[in-house]
């Protein structure tokens, strides 16, 4: 008798399939995501390259020969820029840090003064900021020890002894110094003088805030925006849709009634969220409130579209729940909901612009904490209505299509 | 008023209707008899420009349903099979929804749900949810939406479809007043009873084909069908001793089971001329009956199968 309810038991489980999805399929698809993440520390070679702007106002040799190292370095893609372009590009967003060699580098290290380095990040990915740092003072900290402390030699010999010795004897032992340092001096180090200051276009910017917010909301967003795309396929089980077809409405004014009608919900959820953030939390909403009232639209179209597209290529009630649980969870995990995405290799950044989350936590990050222009922010705002454009457009064709064999 | 004229659908491989022609006239009730599967669903799907025809056209008033199916669509009611409500909405909401989608002017609207509501006697009941409802009283709400928008023609698709016989009767009342008030009602079925009930004319479809039409009497006449006598007699007389003195007055008659059968286009006077017989003989008569022609016996006649098989 226990054997036939067991048997039976796992029969259903089997044959569920939601069950089976949420059971090994997504797990699965979670673990490979986070092996790939998280894996590549355990092997301590990450495919993550840290985007770094460097500044030289110092246009010594020896200034150069320290970028040519960071180019060296592949942990760090290095982009050379002025320090008043450099700055807007952090605080606006587009790289996480910038590191400044000033004026009188050379002449600071051989005279053994503290070197005018300078290294900016953007106050927003305090997080990313520690492989970015590692990286750079990899690099920095072993050449300052070699170069500085065999600058600090000639100067020194230079000094002391140029009058006295012949000019052969003295080139002979700058030759021998060169060659002292020429070896394996990696351990070599020195006191670098690099400062570190985070760049933020207001004080005490609420970053954890903003994330929590714009990534918590958009993936919510996308699973109240599922249920009710899933309403479609439940008028299909329960005849409505059919009876809807019988009347003088056109198959596409269905599906846009649908997408409206989510898109109205998810302004609506939206806007709860905002108001409970901005009066529990202060989040400060009129930073750009244009462009934050933009995003939220964008955002909430997006999320509609994908909704309504996911209802129309189910074909059952369980479907829908199952692929719109992957859809989401895999887009969420992917975009920046779940994990931060500077931790991701660069293939998997790429994939994440594939995403909702990304574009719609990225535009949240520039109209909440930065000091943009419509231009900066537009971009995501194009996107978000691109891919909620898209996606309904794809389902008022699959829908026409299903139509066809449905009934 | 409803022309179909050589429709034929198919499925993949299966067909569905086999080059179907029927024609109805406007403020006729045609029903279109078949078993599960015979392609009933079918031909109203696609007089309602839900489905395409693989060939063949429909008319409905003269407009084809492949190029005015807006139009024709604004004048009709159609009752889907399922009951196509929304449960968590109340009687009124739905039918204020149905009504919208079908094109009834706002301000008419709520006027148009209460009288519907009054003929289907469910005004009470029209703040309860649906889910509320039992199972004849959701059909009656089921029908109240295609009747908001005041249709011509009324297509019913097996309407009465798992109510107890109660609401049954109720049901069939409104569907003769809607035939009274003139409406066009095209109704499917796989109940004889109804069908025989509530027809003018009635089209037994099977494997999508159209095999016989017309009134019960022209369907009886079409198949040359009589009515036939049951009489059962007391068990010590066999049935041997019967035939004796029965084959020379009787023809066309059957013995079985201590019962006579015997088909007849008289049947008042065969029955009083074989209870005679039977007194004659001093045989006692348990039963006799005589059994009417009925829709299930024409199916029988013309498929050589029951039609809930």
């Amino acid at each position: 008798m226990i054997k036939a309810l067991i048997y039976k038991d796992l029969l259903q489980a089997f044959k569920d399939k939601k069950s089976i999805i949420l059971s090994f399929i997504l797990p699965i698809i979670l673990i490979a995501l986070f092996a790939l993440v998280y894996g590549q520390f355990d092997s301590g070679t990450t495919d993550s390259a840290q985007n770094l702007i460097v500044c030289n106002e110092d246009h010594s040799a020896l200034s150069h020969d320290l970028i040519n190292a960071l180019n060296n370095e592949i942990g760090l893609k290095i982009r050379e820029e002025d320090q008043n372009t450099g700055r807007k590009m952090v605080l606006d967003g587009k790289y996480p840090a910038l590191f400044l060699i000033g004026s009188g580098f050379a002449d600071s290290l051989a005279q053994g003064k503290n070197s005018p380095l300078l290294f900016l990040y953007d106050e927003a990915k305090k997080l990313e900021m520690g492989l970015t740092q590692q990286a750079l003072m990899s690099i920095v900290m072993p050449f300052l020890g070699e170069q500085g402390g065999k600058m600090q030699i000639h100067h020194f010999i230079d000094e002391k002894y140029a009058y006295d010795l012949p000019e052969e004897m003295i080139n002979e032992i700058h030759q021998d110094i060169d060659k002292q340092f020429s070896g394996d001096n990696s351990n070599n180090s020195a006191d670098s003088g690099l400062k570190t200051e985070a760049l933020s276009v207001k004080e005490n910017t609420p970053w954890g805030l903003i994330q929590a917010f714009a990534g918590t909301s958009i993936m919510m967003l996308l699973f109240s925006i599922a249920s009710m795309g899933s309403a479609l396929v439940q008028e299909r089980e329960q005849g409505t849709l059919k009876r809807m077809l019988y009347s003088p409405l056109k198959p596409w004014n269905i599906i846009i009634a649908r997408l409206l009608s989510s898109f109205i919900f998810a302004l609506i959820q939206m806007s709860i969220l905002v108001v409970f953030t901005f009066l529990v939390f202060q989040l400060d909403i009129f930073r750009h409130f244009a462009g934050f009232i933009l995003m939220i639209v964008a955002t909430a179209f997006a999320a509609a579209g994908i909704g309504i597209f996911i209802a129309t290529i189910a074909k059952s009630q369980k479907q829908v729940e199952s692929l719109s649980l992957i859809v989401i969870i895999v887009m969420s995990a992917l975009g920046g909901s779940m994990i931060p995405l500077f931790i991701f290799p660069d293939f998997l950044k790429t994939i994440a612009h594939f995403t909702i989350n990304y574009w719609s936590i990225d535009g949240f990050y520039k109209v909440l904490g930065r000091d943009v222009g419509f231009l900066s922010y537009a971009k995501n705002v194009g996107i978000l209505f691109l891919y909620g454009g898209t996606s309904a457009l794809l389902a008022i064709l699959v829908f026409n299509k299903r139509l066809k064999k449905d009934f | 008023m409803i022309r179909i004229q050589n429709i034929s659908k198919r499925f993949g491989s299966d067909t569905a209707l086999d080059n179907l022609s029927i024609q109805v006239k406007k403020g006729e009730f045609y029903s279109l008899l078949g078993p599960n599967g015979a392609g009933k669903t079918t031909c109203i799907n696609i007089a309602s420009g839900l489905l395409k025809a693989n060939s063949g056209e429909l008319y409905i008033n003269g407009l084809s349903i492949k190029n005015d199916a807006i139009s024709i669509k604004k004048k009709m009611g159609i009752v889907p099979q399922e009951i196509a409500l929304y449960n968590d909405l109340t009687a009124y909401e739905n039918l204020h929804f149905w009504g919208i989608i079908n094109g009834v002017k706002k301000t008419i609207l709520s006027k148009r749900i209460d009288e519907t509501l009054l003929f289907l006697d469910l005004y009470e009941h029209r703040n309860k949810k649906i889910e509320a409802f039992s199972g004849g009283m959701k059909r009656r709400i089921n029908i109240a939406a295609a009747l908001l928008h005041q249709p011509e023609i009324l297509f019913m698709d097996e309407p009465t479809v798992g109510i107890d016989p109660q609401s049954k009767f109720f049901t069939y009342e409104i569907f003769e007043k809607l035939h009274q008030q003139g409406k066009t009602i095209f109704y499917t079925s796989h109940n004889m009873e109804e069908v025989e009930r509530l027809s003018d004319r009635i089209g037994i479809i099977d494997q999508g084909k159209l095999i016989a039409e017309g009134s019960m009497q022209e369907l009886k006449d079409q198949l040359s069908m009589e009515e036939s006598l049951e009489i059962k007699w007391e068990e010590k007389v066999s049935e041997k001793e019967i035939e004796i003195w029965l084959k020379e007055s009787l023809t066309n008659y059957q013995i079985k089971n201590q019962t006579l059968l015997l088909s007849t286009k008289e049947p008042t006077k065969d029955m009083v001329k074989i209870l005679q017989l039977f007194n004659k003989n001093n045989i006692q008569v348990q039963s006799a009956e005589v059994k009417k022609v009925n829709l299930e016996m024409i199916f029988l006649s013309l498929t050589g199968k029951k039609l809930r098989e």
